[in-house]
């Protein structure tokens, strides 16, 4: 357990020198070594963590972009509904209004074909009516039936109005011939009867000519130029025909 | 100066005057020569990405860089150098007196108690660097001017273990391990110089962190005294 004097100071300035030995050369760049890669591994870090901050901006940035594109696709599919249903309703009212019109148009056609019906029925009606009426008079009719017509002849002619007598004797003025057609031969008296009835009404004699015409059915019809005087059931039933389909379109129009 | 030749004390190699080199000395050069050359050969080449032993030298720095910051968390920078090196040198020291034909420089008295007088020297020298010399001699009068002598012989008995406990030790290691050689072989003493490695690793770790301990603890009483003034 000796003491030197001489090594505990030359051990007090060998470890300082150590200590400036093992600073100089083994802990600075040791310890410059770890800082260097302590700053890389902190600049990684840091770096890390911005592309991380990056990425979550992003990230936010997507995600709210996603949900204004939400939005926006939910107000665009409102809008398209309700478009939709505008333009459904406006089809419905539409196809409301044709099909309203169609079934106008229809009921006026059915209307108008149920009219032209009946007005083939009644045309047939009253064609038939008027066979019926002449194979009827036909059956009726004989000289008895001739002669009174010929007599109501005779008596229209003497109760005819003023104008229908005025302008039968301006054609007699220029006709002095006339044609009596009978379904029956009348006797010598009831042609003079005529005859004087015809000169009556011209003021001046008319040769007046008789003609047997079986089509006729009973009655006559006298023909000077271009009038003609009729007192004949056949003239009689075509009036009453011709009468018939003059009313019908009367009635359309009212 | 170097007293009876027990083949344990330090030898006298040469002597220039009143200076005498003795083996202590001398084993102490080479252990910086080694030092020296193993800092510059083994840090001339770090690389970002590190080899095996460049890892095994950041360990070292990073070992004991966590041991100081686990007793003083702030600051530890400015006497890590200093704990390094006394760690560094005090396992390559102790474990030196394994090597047949070398004896350890912490078998000799006048080593251990050059290293406890640094230790010593470093915790007033912290102190005083951080409170100023007043006010670091102040502390001693605090809380009662009474507990001055008290402070004194707590320096004087702390840093006189520091230094007796490695001598102690290492000494005795190598005394046993010389006596069991002459005595018993040469296979003999083997596990003696496995206690031997523990011991030395043993003594190298308490003897540094009594010094941190010791330096921390200076530096810390006077920052907890400038808190407590501010």
């Amino acid at each position: 357990m000796d003491f030197d004097l001489s090594t505990f100071l030359l051990e007090m300035f060998n470890f300082l020198v150590l200590v400036w030995i093992l600073k100089r050369f083994f802990y600075k760049p040791v310890r410059k070594a770890i800082d260097q890669r302590q700053q890389a591994i902190e600049k990684s870090i840091a770096d890390a963590k911005g592309t991380q901050a990056q990425a979550d901006a992003l990230k936010a940035q997507y995600e709210a972009r996603l949900t204004d594109w939400e939005d926006e696709k939910r107000d665009a599919r409102h809008k398209l509904q309700e478009d939709m249903e505008a333009e459904k309703t406006r089809q419905m009212d539409a196809l409301k209004k044709s099909l309203d019109a169609e079934r106008q148009r229809s009921a006026v056609l059915d209307a108008r074909k149920q009219e032209d019906a009946a007005r083939e029925s009644e045309v047939t009606a009253l064609a038939q009516a008027a066979t019926f009426a002449a194979e009827l008079l036909k059956r009726v009719s004989g000289p008895g039936l001739n002669e009174k017509l010929a007599e109501a002849f005779v008596e229209d002619l003497k109760n005819m109005p003023a104008d229908q007598k005025k302008s039968l004797q301006k054609v007699c003025a220029e006709n002095k011939t006339a044609e009596a057609l009978t379904a029956y031969a009348l006797e010598k008296p009831q042609q003079e009867a005529v005859k004087k009835a015809l000169a009556d009404l011209a003021g001046h004699k008319i040769d007046c000519s008789f003609k047997v015409d079986e089509k006729v059915i009973a009655g006559l019809r006298v023909s000077i130029g271009s009038y003609a005087l009729q007192a004949s059931v056949k003239d009689e039933l075509q009036f009453f025909a011709r009468a018939a389909q003059a009313a019908m379109p009367q009635e359309d129009a009212a | 100066m170097t007293g009876q030749d027990t083949g344990i004390s330090a030898h006298l190699v040469w002597q220039l005057g009143p200076v005498h080199i003795t083996d202590t000395v001398v084993t102490t050069w080479g252990i910086m020569l080694f030092m020296l050359v193993a800092g510059l050969l083994l840090t001339r080449n770090l690389k970002e990405e590190p080899g095996p032993v460049q890892t095994a030298m950041e360990g070292v720095v990073t070992a004991i860089e966590n041991a100081i910051k686990a007793v003083m968390p702030e600051g530890s920078r400015a006497i890590l150098p200093f704990i390094l090196s006394l760690w560094i040198f005090l396992v390559v020291a102790n474990l030196v007196g394994v090597i047949p034909g070398l004896h350890s420089p912490t078998r000799d008295l006048s080593c251990t108690t050059a290293l406890a007088i640094l230790v010593f020297l470093s915790t007033h020298w912290y102190g005083i660097r951080i409170a100023g010399l007043k006010n670091y001699l102040h502390h001693y009068l605090t809380p009662s001017p009474i507990m001055l002598p008290f402070e004194i012989i707590s320096e004087i008995s702390r840093t006189v273990a520091l230094a007796v406990r490695l001598f102690g030790n290492i000494m005795s290691m190598e005394m046993i391990a010389l006596l069991l050689l002459m005595i018993a072989g040469f296979l003999v003493p083997v596990p003696i110089l496995m206690l031997h490695i523990v011991e030395a690793l043993l003594q190298a770790y308490i003897f540094g962190m009594l010094a941190l301990i010791y330096i921390t603890g200076g530096i810390q009483s006077q920052q907890l005294s400038q808190q407590k003034e501010e």
